[in-house]
């Protein structure tokens, strides 16, 4: 047992064993400061379903940052996908033809799904097929996929949500495993097996790596790039139901803040340093740090504005401790130390 | 060639601006009316101010996501600053408080991203969070009521430059924002152009590692590019909060997608190191007189949204396939 | 101030572990035009950087017109009038010809405003100097290379350079512009400025210098006057040993050709190309750049597609749409610009090799990988293309790059690709090498793969091929039989109309 766990951590690289580490602390640090609240099965469930929620959306996010680039526009996806599977679910739209809550409730995930992909497809087809840059094109279709939303919900919110949903968003497995939690596992499962088994996922690696070198190789950039950006909208409209499931309500213009802190998770996962590389287990462990983090700053009655700097503070500090520089600095304080050992 | 130049770039903005306004006037004849014309003049003066900005930092080749949170802070800063001394000054000196704030908060952006190699877009993203909360920490409230707003700020909003008597009888005024969009943007376009070490900003966008071979120091031309970008944002946000009257950190929020727009259909290419005054100019014309008049048209609000972000989009594609389609020519 | 404009005295410069330069000297008089001479990765380009002061020396010491110094700065570099014209010229394709020509001596004299009379006549004077004609309000993102390096020239001379140092100015240029340049030499020379020229293509060096310095491995190997030098002696000096290309035979040639194209036609690149490829020869197309050859072999796989012509593999005509579906159809390419086209530079050895197989090796319902087929076909791979390496799991940059390019010839060859285009394939490659994928090539061709070699290294072509196609300005202009011809009459063969 001992020897199979030596050889399984001997191959886990740096980062996974550093993010672990780091996890652990945290947990222990910010636990202690309010040991009642934190170790309490009511919390734990809480963060849980929070970091379910932080999680598909980084998902969303990941499946586009392997390929070298960036989708804004995901939180704008997942409220368009949520708000059209909602209003069929609360029979706002077909609700003469389809009666029957239960068909209204599958036919409201199908089109949430399908809406999903098919944003994506619009957001691949100008990435992809005419190579306009990502950030320019997400930043626009963001803008166009809220706008839809508005039209539809024609500015106010959407409250309400079937039952199922509100099951989903709420209640556990066993009475102990948040739905939510098996849902953000089950899509971080699908998404390594993909990117760590698949030709699509080893294709994408590839073209983040070195997109002309990918042409070159004999793969097709378009077909890569298109499925990614499906894929990042399926996860979009997965993270609009979950955020659905948790509000109860749909609006157009809900979690402008979730890009932010799903792209926090990326980063520190390592996903965005070195285009091409980026392990799910390693954006999951960043997700359950990030995670704590939050929790911790929420029991310690903390304002948003803490937040948000911290959440600032972060991002700018990992893109910082990956650059050659302060590498390099850390590796001098290190063999300095090594010295005075000696 | 000279003449054939200038059809490719700012004609054909000006000319779709033309277009655009005639074939609202046929639908809407109200919109020719001196009233909306002066209305959207003055709706103008935020996104231009900005979006000059903007330009600045798309022509070096970067993209940078904190323009509306510096805008922000530089006016909080410069709001509670003036509360604190109680003092009421013109409110010109105001503006270039808040710009100079502005330009230093920008430059940390510009100082981190070229030191360290950063891309300037993903820093950005972190210091956007940083710069829009950071001084509420210490702060007790973040609202600065109109009561506590000084007395000649608020006045920028009712000053006018020019007047119109309209055909109801009302006049209607075109605001001296429209005097600080002029000095701008004619500021602006003598230190690009006219400057050694703006036309620098100029060539790092067309090719940044011959910076330095040529003679220039790059960090000297990026800290200058995002202290001119620090500052348009710095100045558009106090103009914006002198019109509103109060202040609330979450009001500005929203307008950052008009300014990108404006500045894309302003022909800014990041790729290739190119924008002018002139064209942003155009380009907010454009955003305006659409934005500006899809309610006088009938369009109901909620459809705007939709409207700006077609708009970024076409921008966008126009503007990358209009390069590659002239370099094929 | 003694006889030199420039001395370097044991110059020394390393990077980490890799010693770029080992104690080397080079010494240039007043308007002596002197070429740097040597392989990929001999150290020219470092040396010329320790000159133009963005490399400091680990040691040695630097002398112009007498004033001694251990490190330099660009500035001072620029101001005792050394000019350097890299590769990439360092222009600014967003500005015009007069900004970019005027641009170095506005920032020498810290010029702060910017007076458009005055650099468009600076910019006037220098070109009319040249004697080319180039609009001064144009982009210089529009001009065509050639012109491109006259505004680069213009900027130099604009400094009062004393000295130019060009680094491997031909490479991106047609017949017609190498032309040109020759003539712009040689009125540099009349102007008494000397002039540093870095190539590895001798017959250039032989038609511009004065004399010659040979570079190997960071060291020294030589230093004289043109008339000491000829052809296989340089060769013997650049490389360090005696090689001797043995001109292919091919065995038995079938009667119907692998490849056969029709009367291929693209706007600007090339035009009604008509050609066969049997099985066992070698097949080589050869032209200076600019004579369509990496457009047409990118052409046939499917990287751009033609405006009119046909292609049939093995009968049977393809209709390309993207390099997979030349992949899939058995057509393997070899690129011309190894680090940025052919390799993964951060990715591993491995996943270098199996990029090609990834779709082969994943046909089956969720598209899963076959790990174990992927690493048996990758070891047989680096087995019998013998590339050294210590550990396929490391990045492909930590291979030499010869090895490197084994790499790239092992990720097409585990397509069993049917026929094989290989672009300059041994550009920065060290000698062993070339001649280990000569052998390679060779016995490709025998094994039965159709073999197209594109190169502009005529040394290479007449060793590896059996049947050259000349290529000038998009046209076929002659075909040949290997060994009829010999390397002079070749390269007389690449201008002909």
């Amino acid at each position: 047992m001992k020897e199979t766990l030596k050889k399984y951590l001997k191959n886990c690289d740096k980062r996974t064993i550093s993010l672990l580490f780091i996890t652990v602390l945290l947990i222990l640090v910010i636990g202690s400061m309010n040991p009642k609240s934190f170790f309490s099965v009511y919390n734990f469930k809480s963060m849980s379903r929070q970091l379910a929620e932080i999680g598909i959306y980084g998902l969303a996010l990941f499946t586009i940052v392997i390929s070298g680039g960036l989708n804004l526009s995901i939180v704008a996806i997942a409220n368009l996908s949520a708000i059209c599977g909602g209003c069929i679910m609360q029979g706002l739209i077909l609700g003469d033809v389809i009666t029957d809550p239960f068909m209204r409730l599958i036919l409201g995930i199908l089109v949430s799904l399908t809406v999903g992909v098919l944003s994506g497809v619009i957001n691949g087809y100008f990435v992809a097929g005419l190579g306009l840059t990502a950030v320019l094109v997400t930043s626009a279709t963001s803008q166009l996929f809220q706008g839809i939303a508005l039209v539809i919900t024609k500015g106010s919110a959407i409250v309400g949500a079937p039952e199922a949903i509100i099951k989903l968003g709420s209640g556990d497995l066993w009475g102990n495993v948040p739905y939510l939690m098996l849902l953000a596992v089950i899509c971080y499962g699908i998404t390594h097996f993909v990117f760590e088994y698949t030709s699509y996922g080893e294709q994408c690696r590839l073209l983040g790596a070195n997109a002309t070198a990918n042409r070159y190789s004999g793969n097709s950039n378009f077909r890569t790039l298109m499925k990614s950006y499906m894929l990042s909208g399926f996860f979009s409209a997965v993270g609009g139901l979950v955020s659905y499931s948790r509000m109860c309500a749909l609006r157009s213009d809900y979690g402008n803040s979730l890009t932010s802190t799903a792209m926090l998770v990326i980063l520190m996962g390592g996903a965005w340093i070195v285009a091409g590389g980026g392990k799910i287990i390693n954006i999951f462990i960043a997700l359950l740090s990030i995670q704590v983090i939050s929790s911790g700053l929420t029991l310690a009655g903390t304002s948003n504005f803490t937040r948000n700097t911290i959440w600032g503070l972060l991002l700018v500090g990992i893109l910082l401790l990956g650059t050659p520089q302060i590498k390099e600095k850390f590796m001098k304080l290190r063999s300095r130390r090594r010295q005075y050992k000696v | 060639m000279k003449k054939a130049l200038k059809i490719n770039d700012l004609t054909i903005r000006l000319a779709l601006f033309f277009l655009i306004l005639i074939v609202f006037a046929c639908i809407e004849p109200a919109v020719l009316s001196a009233s909306n014309i002066v209305s959207m003049i003055n709706d103008s003066i935020f996104n231009g101010i900005a979006a000059l900005g903007m330009m600045v930092i798309m022509v070096t080749g970067n993209f940078d996501l904190s323009s509306m949170s510096i805008g922000m802070v530089a006016s909080f800063v410069t709001l509670k600053f003036y509360s604190l001394i109680g003092y009421d000054g013109d409110f010109f000196t105001m503006f270039l408080i808040a710009g100079v704030i502005g330009a230093f908060f920008a430059m940390i952006n510009g100082f981190l991203a070229q030191k360290y190699r950063l891309s300037g877009f993903v820093v950005s993203i972190g210091t956007n969070l940083i710069f829009g909360s950071f001084f509420f920490i210490f702060m007790k409230s973040s609202y600065i009521k109109e009561a506590l707003m000084p007395k000649r700020l608020l006045n920028v909003r009712t000053t006018a430059v020019f007047s119109i008597k309209t055909a109801s009888g009302i006049m209607a005024n075109i605001n001296i924002g429209i005097v600080v969009l002029i000095i701008t943007a004619v500021l602006l376009w003598l230190l690009l152009n006219k400057t050694q070490i703006g036309r620098g900003i100029y060539a790092i966008g067309g090719d940044a590692q011959a910076v330095e071979r040529v003679g220039y120091s790059s960090m000297k031309i990026t800290l200058l590019a995002y202290a001119l970008f620090g500052a348009c944002a710095g100045i558009a946000g106090i103009y914006f909060y002198s019109n509103a009257g109060t202040f609330e950190p979450a009001m500005i929020a929203d307008k950052g997608a008009d300014v990108i727009a404006s500045a894309i259909f302003g022909g800014c290419n990041m790729q290739d190191g190119k924008g002018t005054v002139g064209g942003i100019l155009a380009g907010v014309a454009i955003i305006t007189i659409i934005k500006g008049n899809l309610i006088l048209l009938g369009v109901p609000s909620y459809y705007i949204t939709f409207v700006v972000g077609t708009m970024i989009l076409l921008g966008v594609l126009f503007s990358t396939l209009g390069e590659k389609h002239f370099r094929k020519a | 101030m003694g006889e030199y404009l420039l001395e370097m005295n044991e110059i020394s410069k390393s990077f980490q572990a890799v010693h770029a330069l080992d104690h080397v000297s080079f010494k240039i008089k007043p308007g002596e035009a002197k070429c740097l001479v040597g392989e990929n990765g001999c150290g020219k380009s470092t040396l010329i950087k320790v000159i133009s002061g963005v490399y400091t020396p680990d040691s040695g010491s630097i002398t112009i017109k007498g004033k001694t110094y251990t490190s330099l700065t660009p500035t001072q570099s620029i101001a005792a009038g050394i000019q350097v014209i890299y590769q990439d010229f360092s222009l600014f394709p967003n500005l015009t010809v007069a900004e970019n020509i005027a641009m170095g001596y506005n920032l020498y004299y810290k010029n702060k405003i910017v007076n458009k009379k005055k650099n468009r006549e600076m910019a006037k004077k220098m070109i009319d100097e040249i004697g080319v004609s180039i609009a001064l309000d144009k982009e210089v993102g529009k001009l065509s290379v050639g012109e491109k390096q006259v505004v680069a020239i213009c900027r130099a001379l604009l400094l009062d350079a004393e000295l130019i140092i060009m680094d491997e100015p031909t490479t991106a240029l047609t017949a017609k512009e190498v032309g040109s340049l020759y003539r712009i030499i040689d009125d540099l020379k009349k102007k008494g400025i000397a002039l540093i020229f870095v190539s590895h293509k001798l017959n250039e060096v032989f038609e511009v210098a004065e004399s010659i310095c040979v570079l190997r491995d960071g060291k020294n190997v030589i230093d004289g006057s043109k008339e000491d030098f000829d052809e296989t002696k340089m060769t013997y000096y650049m490389t360090g040993r005696n090689v001797v290309f043995t001109p292919f035979s091919p065995g038995k040639i079938e009667k119907a050709p692998m490849l056969r194209i029709e009367h291929l036609n693209k706007e600007n690149q090339y035009q009604d190309i008509t050609f066969n490829l049997y099985q066992g020869e070698v097949l080589g197309i050869t032209g200076l750049l600019g004579s369509g050859r990496t457009e047409l072999a990118e052409s046939i796989f499917g990287l751009q597609k033609p405006d009119s012509g046909k292609i049939f593999l093995e009968g049977k005509e393809l209709c390309l749409k993207g390099s997979d579906s030349a992949v899939n159809a058995g057509i393997g390419y070899l690129p011309e610009d190894r680090l940025t086209q052919g390799l993964f530079l951060n990715v591993s050895i491995r996943k270098n090799i199996s990029a090609g197989i990834i779709r082969k090796f994943s046909k089956n319902f969720l598209h899963i990988i076959d790990r174990k087929g992927i690493y048996k076909e990758v070891a047989n791979q680096v087995e019998s293309l013998k590339i050294k390496l210590g550990d396929l799991e490391n990045p492909v940059s930590s291979l030499s790059g010869g090895n490197q390019q084994r790499v790239v010839l092992a990720k097409w060859l585990s397509i069993r690709p049917k026929v094989l285009l290989l672009n300059c394939p041994t550009v920065g490659v060290d000698v062993g090498s070339k001649q280990n994928i000569h052998e390679t090539i060779k016995r490709l061709a025998k094994e039965g793969i159709g073999i197209i070699v594109i190169s502009d290294d005529l040394m290479e072509v007449l060793s590896v091929c059996s049947r050259v196609l000349v290529m000038n300005k998009g046209k076929f202009t002659g075909e040949y039989l290997a060994n009829e011809l010999e390397e002079e009459s070749l390269q007389r063969m690449l201008v002909k109309e």
